[in-house]
């Protein structure tokens, strides 16, 4: 399954979103986040992403580091900036449209479901549950269990 | 290889009539004696990685599928002495189980013993049967209502196929099914309430020796253009309960489901398989080929025939000669599972090049990768979502919970008289029998 998603991909997801690589591979599995940011953002932008984060890994840094590396301004101000709209992606599911990128948009439902705030929140998207009848009555699970 | 198997009891493992596939590949599945033709269902797949193996749930499916289509011998026991296909077509071990109407009965009364013979309605009685039906098809929906019916799909409409008839869909499940439900009296009102909660067995239990299982088939009515010998066939009453008319037909199998619980999946493993003649994919609409649910006519003569749209009301399935519904696959197959489709396909056809069994193909496995997920009491299906063209014809797609997802529909499956959940099955969303 998504046999064209790069590791690194998905690592760097994870350090710049603070969610689990296996939460970012369910969400994937029905929102093609990484196929899309890159028509979005362009298939270099997203190399370089990529590349500046691996080569930070490289050097000793931890994954958070390496995401703090990316995400500063002072660096790198494009880089930071499409690492800012990734986090914004993953989070919301929304992402500046091909056509006319001043505007933001969900590309399908999906992605409004797979959207990390619902999680981030202990909740679910409305009109997207996946609970039981009667779920209401009992507490949600604990933060780690989102993550 | 990551599927364990179940003995039946007093049946060995190591058969004679074993058909040994030559599944390369992937490393595990090298190990080609475990995927043989068998009459054993498989009990369980051992979940290899966190998200498991497509691949393994995919093989669980057809090992499914081949022991509940084996040669049926005594008291509905698989007949280890024949093979699948042998003599092209077979009558099977799933058509002897429990129909969901044995079980749905009146107040006061009790389903019947387990494999006692089918009791036909008395319309049926009038007709003259080609060569002794094997059963009656239909469902009893005049008084729960809109849940199901003979014809209607679960929340949608008919499937009405190239000839104008109505497509009948048929359920049944396995005798540890039959037990747990029947000890615990939840063919009436007051079990379903005395229950704490509904848990069918996922293995061995004092139920049975397996987990539990139910299918649903699906059935054309075998007419102009066909070839019978393309399908399994059965010769069936197909009764009307609300018009009270019966008739004498020959059915084939154009779709199966199989649901089976066990210890990895309490989500339950959903297999669907198709009849290759069903529909074509999407992006494969030039066709001179023959399908059950498409005509590559009617794009021709430009007419309104948009695929998978509801036929027009009222629907009524002993009026012949309707507008067929025409059918496409949304999604087309993924890799592997066409793979496998491959393997099997050639393996029943080495049995018999006219086995009927080959002409069927496995759509795809649905099962939980995360099945105690705190978060998420599905299980984090994979693929999100599956559909069966002549089962789903209308939910098919990726929209989040109006697209079919087996499980993401099941889960919502209630007791008919409380929001207790069933363990997955519309079975006892039927229930109308007090006590
Ligand atoms: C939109 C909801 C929905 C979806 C999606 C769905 N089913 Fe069902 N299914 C039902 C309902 C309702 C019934 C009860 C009988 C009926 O309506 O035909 C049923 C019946 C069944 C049965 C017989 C046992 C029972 O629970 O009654 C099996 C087996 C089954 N479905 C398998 C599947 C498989 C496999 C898939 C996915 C490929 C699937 N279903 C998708 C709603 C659904």
């Amino acid at each position: 399954m998504n046999a064209h998603v790069p590791d690194t991909f998905l690592t760097l997801s994870s350090a710049l979103t603070g969610f689990t690589e296996e939460t970012l591979i369910f969400a994937q599995q029905t929102a093609d986040f990484y196929a899309v940011f890159e028509g979005a953002y362009g298939a270099d932008t997203l190399a370089q992403l990529m590349q500046s984060f691996q080569s930070a890994v490289g050097e000793g840094n931890s994954p958070q580091q390496a995401a703090a590396h990316i995400l500063d301004e002072t660096q790198d101000k494009t880089l930071a900036e499409a690492a800012r709209a990734l986090i914004v992606f993953w989070y919301l599911g929304q992402i500046k449209s091909t056509a006319d990128p001043t505007v933001l948009h969900i590309p399908s439902a999906n992605f409004f479901k797979q959207g990390l705030t619902w999680r981030a929140i202990q909740a679910h998207p409305p009109a997207a549950s996946t609970q039981q009848f009667g779920y209401w009555t009992t507490p949600p699970a604990a933060l780690s269990d989102f993550l | 290889m990551s599927i364990s198997r179940v003995a039946r009891s007093g049946a060995t493992i190591g058969f004679c009539a074993a058909v040994t596939l030559g599944l390369s590949g992937r490393d595990g599945l090298a190990q080609t004696n475990d995927v043989s033709l068998a009459p054993d269902m498989p009990a369980d797949v051992i979940a290899g990685n966190p998200i498991g193996n497509y691949e393994d749930y995919n093989i669980y499916s057809w090992l499914s599928f081949v022991a509940l289509n084996w040669p049926v011998g005594e008291n509905g026991q698989p007949d280890v002495n024949s093979i699948i296909g042998q003599n092209g077509d077979n009558s099977t071990v799933w058509e002897t189980w429990m129909e969901d109407y044995q079980i749905l009965v009146e107040d006061g009364e009790v389903p019947p013993t387990w494999q006692a013979p089918r009791a036909v309605p008395p319309v049926c009685g009038n007709t003259k049967a080609q060569s002794g039906p094997s059963r009656t098809i239909r469902h009893v929906s005049s008084k729960t209502g809109a849940v199901v019916s003979l014809t209607n799909q679960a929340d949608a409409g008919p499937l009405i196929d190239q000839n104008g008839n109505y497509v009948r869909y048929e359920i049944l499940f396995n005798e540890i099914m039959y037990n747990y439900i029947v000890q615990n009296k939840l063919y009436t009102l007051a079990g379903l309430s005395d229950i704490s909660e509904i848990n069918f067995p996922a293995g061995a239990s004092p139920f049975g020796n397996e987990g539990a299982t139910e299918v649903k088939a699906s059935w054309k009515i075998l007419g102009k253009g066909d070839d019978p010998s393309r399908f399994h066939v059965a010769t069936s009453y197909v009764y009307d309960q609300a018009e009270n008319t019966c008739a004498s037909e020959m059915l084939g199998l154009v779709g199966f489901h199989i649901a089976t619980k066990t210890n990895s999946a309490p989500q339950w493993i959903w297999s669907t398989f198709e009849h290759i003649d069903n529909a074509p994919d999407k992006g494969n609409l030039n066709t001179n080929k023959h399908y059950s649910f498409y005509s590559s006519g009617c794009l021709d003569n430009g007419s309104t025939c948009k695929a998978n749209q509801l036929p027009e009301m009222p629907w009524n399935p002993t009026q012949s000669g309707q507008t067929p519904v025409q059918v496409v696959r949304e999604a087309q197959i993924n890799g592997t599972t066409t793979r496998i489709n491959a393997h099997f396909q050639g393996a029943l056809k080495a049995v018999n090049p006219h086995s009927v069994w080959g002409n069927y193909i496995l759509v795809g496995t649905q099962y939980p990768q995360k099945p105690s997920d705190p978060t998420d009491p599905q299980g984090r299906p994979f693929p999100p979502y599956l559909a069966n063209t002549t089962m789903e014809t209308f939910l098919q797609g990726e929209v989040p919970t109006s697209s079919s997802s087996c499980i993401g529909c099941h889960s919502g499956a209630t007791a008919s008289n409380s929001g207790k959940p069933t363990d997955f099955t519309f079975i006892l969303s039927r229930v109308t029998a007090k006590d």
